[in-house]
Order: structure tokens, then sequence, then C-alpha cells
């Protein structure tokens, strides 16, 4: 017994002192999810072509897509951020305001946010006929905002 | 003088072989009565001032002691303040506290002669009561679409406390008369802790770093003196 109690020690200890966990894989700050809806039948999706995505003062983030769901990232420095939405050269923006709430994650991923109290402002309707909003907290990435068009 | 010299190199080899070297069974039959020394051992860590010299974001001190109960167990305790800077890829945090270990150890080694080392595996019960302090984080996001920032909020977590399990495995070498060379190493299981609200004891004084299960490990590296208070026969 006194032979084998080391050996098996130093295998526990060994095996221990693999665990990992340098590298962040839990999901961080959540992106706004914006779907597009049928005007005409509005419980249907339906794309836009040609689409162009820009944050105010920003490059594009969609260039010349044409899909029914865009994923937006929302400034984590600010209460708001404005969107350019573009699409067959007929340009829209849109204001996102929120409220950030830091969630600590793991000692790899540090600090996400959470957004909350969403809400939209300033839109402008050359191609979006209406808005809504589906959920007002951003913790993951399903539905938050529809649009009509 | 030849004799301690020769004691030392023992001592020595015996460190190197530690860990192959408990299946020596052999007895000496000797006239010469061998006494056993029994007292109470104190020491100090030593890596831990050493890292604090080489390393400024880490300040750690630990007094290690133990008393000879019978011919095989000691009674064993470590007591230690430590404080680091710890800086990960999104936070930066500060630990530091207080903490105290109380247990025991058998020594697996039979020694022969005047000889009186020890490979020994023991358990402490540890207890850490301290505070962290968040000095900095970078909310962290997919992409590089935003910009990354910093946010300062210096926001302290006073009043924590934690209680641990250990298994410890070591081995105490007598370099010279009464004076011991050891060294260990420890796995730790937590018991219960108290965490801060949307934070996580990450590093622990006498803990150490908190691994994502519970668990950790360490090391020390420990030269003591023991006073001797009685002797009893071999």
């Amino acid at each position: 017994m006194k032979k084998h109690i080391l050996p098996i020690i130093a295998i526990i200890l060994l095996i221990a002192s693999c665990e990992k966990d340098d590298i962040c894989i839990e999901p961080v700050t959540p992106q706004l999810v914006i779907r597009f809806y049928d005007n005409a039948n509005p419980t249907e999706y339906k794309s836009r072509t040609s689409l162009y995505v820009w944050a105010e003062g920003k490059d594009s983030i969609y260039n010349d897509v044409s899909t029914d769901s865009i994923a937006l990232p929302l400034n984590p420095a600010e209460d708001f951020t404005i969107y350019h939405l573009s699409s067959n050269d007929i340009d829209d923006t849109i204001t996102i305001n929120y409220t950030r709430e830091e969630i600590f994650v793991s000692r790899s991923c540090g600090y996400k946010y959470n957004f909350n109290d969403l809400n939209l402002a300033d839109i402008t309707n050359n191609w979006i006929i209406s808005t809504e909003i589906t959920n007002q907290t951003v913790e993951n990435e399903t539905e938050h905002v529809k649009i009509l068009h | 003088m030849k004799q301690n010299m020769s004691r030392f190199c023992i001592s020595i080899l015996l460190l190197t072989v530690a860990f192959s070297a408990n299946a020596q069974e052999e007895t000496t039959k000797d006239s010469i009565k061998l006494k056993d020394k029994y007292g109470l051992r104190l020491g100090v860590d030593i890596s831990k001032p050493a890292i604090s010299f080489f390393n400024d974001k880490i300040k750690g001190l630990e007094i290690v002691g133990d008393f000879r109960i019978t011919k095989n167990i000691y009674a064993a305790t470590e007591l230690g303040y430590y404080e680091r800077d710890t800086e990960e890829d999104y936070i930066n945090f500060n630990s530091k506290g207080s903490y105290i270990k109380v247990g025991g150890n058998i020594n697996l080694y039979q020694n022969w002669g005047k000889m009186s080392n020890e490979i020994y595996v023991g358990v402490r019960y540890g207890f850490s009561t301290f505070s962290q302090t968040l000095n900095s984080y970078s909310p962290n996001f997919d992409g590089t679409y935003f910009d990354e920032h910093t946010i300062f909020p210096n926001l302290d977590f006073d009043g924590l406390t934690a209680h641990w399990a250990e298994i410890v495995i070591g081995l105490k070498v007598e370099a010279f008369n009464n004076l011991y060379l050891g060294s260990s190493i420890s796995l730790k299981k937590m018991i219960s802790q108290e965490q801060p609200e949307n934070f996580k004891n990450l590093y622990i004084p006498g803990f150490e770093r908190v691994y994502l299960n519970d668990t950790g490990f360490s090391f020390n590296y420990t030269i003591s003196y023991l006073i001797p208070i009685f002797k009893k026969n071999k």
C-alpha cells in the first residue's frame, strides 16, 4: 500500500493540473438580430436584396447581400448606435437606444454586456414600412427587432 | 566533518531519487542505541520571498511549523499572507489576504542510522480571509467592428472567505543538524466560499489559482529548524 500511494497521488495531481480555463469558449456580448418580414403578410420572412449595412462613421459590415436576417453589433462604448440600412440604393437610418449591463462570464472571457430597455428612434421610412421590437433584452442572439417592408 | 559531509551528500541524493527510494527496507542491526528527536520544527517558505523579489506584482510570506506526535505522525500547520495582481486577457484584478492551514503528515520513509528524513503524505484544512479588487476590465465582444475600451471601476470586494481541503505530498531532508530543507506539492478542493457579486474568486491566498471545478494546487519550498524537546529510542 505504501509503495502505491505516491504514484497514485502523483497521477491525480497530473490530471488535475491539465485542466485549462485559459481559452474563452463561453458566449460573450450578443449582437442585435433584425429579421425582415413581408408587409403584406407579416408572419412571413421576406428577404431584402442588394443590402448594405453600416454604423454611423464606420465601414460596411454587410456588403451587397440578399438576406432576411442580419446580426448587428451594438456600440459597447455608447448607449446608442446609429445604423444605415441601404437596399437597392435606397437609404434608411435607424437609431437603437439601450442600457448596458456588464455581466461576469469567466476568468478568460472577463465581462460581457447585455443590452436592456431596447428602443428604436429616428427611423426613416424610405423602404422600411414599419418596425417592431419583439425582445427588449439582448442577451442571446434570437430575433429582437422586426422590420416590415 | 567528513561524516557531516557524507550525510549532506546522502541527503542531496535523497532529494533527487526521493520517489524511487522508498523501496529501501533493510534494517540496521546495530549495537548502538539510536534515538529519534521530537520537537517543534519552525520554518519559512523561501519560494514566496524569492518570487516577490523578482516580480513586484506578487508579495507573500508563509511560516510553516510541525510537531512530531508519534514515530511517523506529525501535526502540521502553515500560516501565510499573500497579495498579487493578476492580468488576464479581459480583466485585471488584485487578491490579498491571509490564510491558515492545519492538519498532519504521515512519514512513509524508513530512516536508517542517524538519518532523520521524511517522505510524507498529509491532509490539511485550509481557511482564508481575503479581498479582491477589480482594477479594470474590457467588455468582451466578438469582432473588431467597434473598438475595444477599458473601464477602471476599482471595485473592492471585501470580507471574502474560503474553506478547502488539501492532500499534501512532500519531503524533508536534514541537511545539517536540526536544519531541514523541504518541498511539497498540495492538491486542493474547495469546500465552501463566499463569492463576490457579479465577479468570482479567481485567486485565493493559500489556495492560489482557482481552477474551473474549484480545484487548485500549489508548491512550497521550505527551510526549517527543529527545536528538539525530547528524545525517544528508535
